[in-house]
């Protein structure tokens, strides 16, 4: 399996590889202790785990249950943030008005010779 | 100060300031720039102003253009309540003018006439209802905008908050050397690539995972650049930034200044980390800010992004820029100058203060301001199916003027008669002769009348006590016209009498008027309907000034109006004029319809040259067809 993981989402992930299957609720007040999430940042990194496959939920309790072993998680890397966060039409419309990219190698070449030239 | 004055001067104040920007950029402390700013942002956010002797605005006033142009206004407005004066008061005028009263006598009464129609606000409720639509559409957009900034916050800060503390102590060691009153938090986190601050009241430095490991000389550019944002509230300031634009949306300079306070916090920010290190080690600043933007990520909401120009900009100042105390003066003399020149309101004298107030007020209450306007439009109700169109003591109009009574409640009883009208000349017959003069009395002191220079016969509508129609009485035309004119003036005498003590100087000249009985002929029909009148006439019926700017012209020889060398049809400008052209001679080609565009401040945009069933469909609201 293929699952990419953000490091927020491995550490919710931890707590079930080190503790076993546990509730939301208990996952929620180790992390609080632990890396000082409020309840709703636990929730919905747990929610986005079950999306990507890697937790399976069961009633009562919202009991978790990890699906995968800690030794087949790849690290999820990002440069897409945006994407992610604004999924909405509205992303579209802003990305338009204000949308900026990674400046190019030669962009970066022209910026190092201005330093050099200035110094 | 409205919304729209605040947007305005808050425009040209920024494009003041951009100009100054880029003369100076590398020259002074970005730190002026980013003060000029905050009073752009008084100016845009704050409803009053503070009033100065000498500002831009008042120096403006006292150049002669702007005096024309004021002037232009006011002859237009002038104009305007002067065509809008119903069929008998310009026959009035006229045959005043003929009979030789005292002309200053005269002009003294017109002028204060023509006062009381400068404040009126006629059909006061369709402007409100046009003013509540674009209100509507402002609210709603700004909402939106609000709403989309709110919504991306909050989205992003949801998301920051699954960052993950920092353990490497030595990080924790330099925070807590941070001479700043909040509590700043240092945290990781893998879903960013450059580092972010975010939080006003308990700041959060957020790094990417992988600038942990980076060198740390680095790492100490970094967390400096953000401690100074943190020290210079940049989080608070961006986000009355955003409030900002979302309140002036509609205003292209204020989204200009947006993405201009944004780089100017980035470039006033370096500035600090440059003074916190010393001037040595500018360059290796510069090198580590163009080392993370290898990695940049894409632009984010509250993270600090900037772009390919930006960047470049920035690297300049931050290599330019010296500390120098010459600099520092010119920068205050800078500041001061702008903000006295263009940010201040012009000193009103308290009697115009008072005037504005009373205005506003009334605007706000939908109030219509008591003045003669009452009266006069009493009196054009009088006047029956002869609507007072601002053309109507004016070239053309005279068929528009039948095709509307043609098509009046009362023309089938009319029919029932005798009476057809003959749709494509414009002649209403009775008996195979072509009317020349036209009376209805459908109630005491009601009359619908009208006149035809090419008829030969008088008609008088009989009516029972109740109103209904029991017979056309049939008069020579000269008859009908003599009697009509004592008839009037008699009516007038007293009706006008009772509407307005300043109208006495119309009434007497009026009365003078009807003994010369010599003023009866084919002109004096004419005169009586009011509807033509000879362009030599006076200046004061030609065309409004604010219209000649763009290109409007009066034929030499025969007056007409005409744009751009076509004849005008007829001329829309809504709430303001209209203008129908006696256009049955000429071939449809050479005729324009022209719509009046108005700003919301009710400044001309432009004249738009339209179909003839455009025309049509916007002289329908005035009941108006056109020929």
């Amino acid at each position: 399996m293929d699952i990419k993981l953000f490091d927020s989402e491995l550490k919710v992930m931890d707590v079930l590889w080190k503790e076993g299957d546990g509730t939301a609720k208990h996952i929620s007040e180790v992390l609080k202790q632990e890396v000082g999430w409020n309840v709703n940042t636990t929730y919905t990194l747990i929610k986005r785990c079950i999306k990507k496959g890697a937790i399976e939920r069961s009633e009562p309790n919202f009991m978790c249950h990890a699906l995968i072993p800690k030794e087949e998680v790849q690290e999820a890397e990002t440069n897409e943030l945006i994407n992610k966060i604004y999924d909405g039409s509205a992303d579209k419309l802003f990305a338009a008005l204000l949308n900026k990219k990674k400046l190019s190698t030669n962009q970066i070449e022209k910026l190092k010779k201005i330093i050099k030239d200035l110094d | 100060m409205n919304l729209w004055n605040m947007s305005v001067s808050g425009g040209i104040l920024i494009l003041v300031i951009a100009f100054v920007r880029t003369l100076f950029q590398n020259k002074l402390p970005q730190k002026t720039f980013l003060i000029l700013w905050a009073v752009v942002l008084l100016r845009l956010l704050v409803p009053f102003s503070v009033a100065s002797v000498c500002n831009v605005y008042s120096l403006l006033d006292q150049c002669t253009i702007i005096k024309n142009f004021k002037q232009n206004i006011t002859n237009y407005v002038l104009n305007v309540s002067e065509n809008r004066v119903s069929e008998n008061e310009a026959s009035k005028n006229r045959r005043m003018e003929n009979s030789s009263i005292n002309q200053e006598e005269r002009k003294k009464g017109q002028d204060k006439k023509k006062q009381s129609y400068g404040q009126t606000m006629p059909r006061k409720r369709n402007i409100n209802n046009f003013i509540f639509l674009y209100k509507g559409i402002y609210l709603c957009v700004m909402f939106f905008f609000l709403l989309f900034y709110f919504i991306a916050y909050i989205r992003c800060y949801r998301e920051f908050q699954t960052s993950l503390p920092i353990k490497e102590s030595f990080l924790q060691a330099w925070i807590k050397s941070f001479r700043v009153r909040r509590h700043v938090t240092v945290r990781q986190s893998d879903i960013i690539v450059t580092p972010i601050t975010y939080g006003i009241f308990q700041p959060v430095i957020l790094l990417p995972k992988k600038m942990i490991w980076a060198e740390k000389k680095q790492l100490k550019f970094v967390l400096i650049h953000e401690y100074m944002h943190i020290c210079h509230f940049d989080a608070l300031k961006k986000i009355i930034l955003i409030i900002t634009v979302c309140i002036h949306w509609f205003n292209p300079l204020v989204w200009l200044m947006y993405v201009l306070v944004n780089r100017d916090l980035e470039i006033a920010c370096d500035e600090n980390v440059i003074k916190y290190f010393g001037q040595e080690s500018k360059s290796d600043y510069a090198l580590t800010l163009v080392h993370m933007a290898e990695r940049k990520d894409k632009w984010m909401i509250l993270g600090n992004g900037f772009s390919k120009n930006a960047m470049e900009e920035r690297i300049i100042a931050i290599m330019k820029k010296k500390d120098s105390k010459k600099a520092v003066v010119i920068a205050g003399v800078l500041v001061v100058g702008i903000t006295m020149l263009f940010a201040t309101s012009t000193a009103q004298t308290k009697g115009a203060q008072a005037e504005d107030m009373v205005q506003a007020v009334a605007e706000e209450n939908n109030l219509v301001i008591p003045s003669q306007e009452t009266e006069w439009s009493s009196i054009e109700q009088e006047t029956g199916g002869i609507r007072s169109l601002p053309n109507t003591n004016y070239q053309g109009g005279l068929k528009t003027l039948k095709d509307n009574v043609y098509h009046s409640e009362e023309f089938p009883e009319y029919k029932k008669f005798g009476l057809s009208y003959d749709e494509k000349n414009g002649h209403f017959v009775y008996k195979e002769e072509i009317v020349g003069y036209f009376k209805d009395e459908f109630a005491p002191n009601t009359y619908r009348r009208f006149t035809d220079e090419d008829g030969t016969i008088g008609l008088i509508v009989e009516r029972d006590s109740s109103g209904k129609m029991t017979a056309f009485q049939e008069k020579a035309i000269e008859k009908a016209i003599e009697q009509e004119i004592k008839e009037n003036s008699d009516y007038l005498t007293g009706a006008i009498a009772n509407a307005s003590e300043t109208i006495e100087n119309f009434s007497s000249g009026n009365a003078q008027a009807t003994t010369d009985t010599s003023e009866v002929n084919a002109e004096a029909i004419a005169d009586i309907s009011g509807i033509t009148g000879t362009v030599s006439e006076g200046d004061d019926v030609g065309i409004p000034e604010e219209y000649k700017k763009y290109g409007l012209t009066n034929d030499d020889t025969s007056g007409a109006w005409k744009y751009h060398g076509k004849w005008v049809g007829v001329l829309y400008d809504y709430e303001n004029y209209l203008f129908c052209n006696n256009i049955e001679k000429i071939s449809s080609k050479d005729i324009v319809y022209i719509e009046v565009l108005r700003d919301m401040q009710g400044k001309i945009k432009s004249l738009e040259e339209i179909s003839k069933e455009d025309m049509q469909k916007l002289c329908d609201k005035e009941g108006l067809k056109i020929s």
